[in-house]
């Protein structure tokens, strides 16, 4: 048998069956203890898994001594900091300040405001001018 | 200073601290390198990328976010746009990386590690895999992140991740079905 529900779960959660949903892994559980071939999928893929593991992991068993030397001279031969690097302007300024002067900001216009608001329009220019037009 | 964290290093680096800095190196380059070599399929270019990559780590240290991200998730993110634009910038008229051909220095080292036919089949047909696809591959199987690290790593949500892995695996499947099927087929009369 082909079992395509198999190899479905084996390419989407891999073949640690530990990494699988606990729906998926009740699902098989009857399948891979009654199915030989089913399970022969299963070691299949785990081999496969273990090849890739050691394949791709062997990759960065070495760093190459010269690229060692060159990355490890870096700091001699590059700014620091460097120009682009630093954070420029607001990015730069820690949030709190920020939040500070925009409260100062806001109290500040709305403190002028109220204050011209205040010596146009005092309250009892407002009194008369409402008599004047016979609002009381 | 060995055994301090990823993110006192960090720190020790920001303030132009040259030995924290090193120990980055030694911790870290290694993995930057086999990534790097396993997006670009050449040693030299992804040694380019690695000298990038590190130059940009010396430089940025200051601005490091230690609560936003691993360094290690931080570093494969940058490998892998550094080598994406390094290719784009030095082979622009490429089509896939299949077909730019290994320089002999690479061909050696990778005949020298695959010695057994599975590793070499499997090798092969990781080759042939999409970039998306291979790097994803590498960084799960090659470097041992979870999957929502490597999905860090590569800018995708988990879910859009976990596509891509499937797909991978699958693919690489149904090619070594087929190819052990040929090879049956050349070894019976």
């Amino acid at each position: 048998m082909n079992h395509p529900q198999l190899h479905d779960y084996l390419d989407r959660y891999g073949s640690d069956r530990a990494q699988w949903p606990w729906r998926v892994r009740w699902q098989t559980r009857a399948l891979l203890k009654g199915d030989a071939t089913a399970r022969d999928l299963l070691a299949e893929a785990q081999q496969r898994d273990a090849t890739l593991t050691r394949t791709l992991g062997r990759t960065d068993a070495a760093l190459p001594a010269e690229l060692r030397t060159r990355l490890l001279r870096i700091p001699q031969n590059h700014p620091w900091p460097a120009p682009a690097s630093s954070r420029p302007g607001a990015a730069a300024i820690a949030p709190w300040v920020w939040r500070g002067a925009a409260l100062s900001g806001t109290a500040a216009v709305i403190g002028f405001v109220a204050g011209i608001t205040g010596v146009l329009a005092p309250e009892w220019a407002v009194d008369w001018t409402m008599l004047a037009y016979g609002s009381f | 200073m060995t055994d301090a964290s990823d993110d006192v290093l960090l720190a020790a680096t920001a303030r132009g601290d040259s030995r924290a800095f090193a120990v980055l190196v030694e911790r870290h380059a290694a993995r930057v390198h086999g990534f790097a070599q396993s997006v670009l399929a050449d040693r030299a270019e992804a040694e380019d990328v690695t000298q990038e990559v590190f130059v940009k780590l010396w430089q940025h240290a200051d601005a490091w976010q230690a609560e936003r991200a691993k360094l290690s998730t931080w570093l494969f993110r940058v490998t892998r746009n550094a080598a994406l634009n390094y290719r784009q910038r030095v082979r622009p008229r490429e089509q896939a990386w299949t077909e730019h051909t290994p320089d002999p220095a690479t061909e050696a080292l990778e005949t020298g590690i695959e010695r057994d036919e599975d590793a070499q089949r499997l090798q092969a047909a990781i080759a042939t895999l999409p970039e998306q696809q291979r790097s994803a591959m590498h960084l799960v199987y090659g470097q041992g992140l979870r999957q929502k690290e490597a999905a860090q790593a590569m800018s995708l949500s988990l879910k859009a991740f976990e596509a891509v892995l499937f797909r991978a695996r699958r693919r690489l499947r149904e090619d070594l079905t087929l190819a052990s099927g040929e090879a049956r087929e050349d070894i019976e009369p």
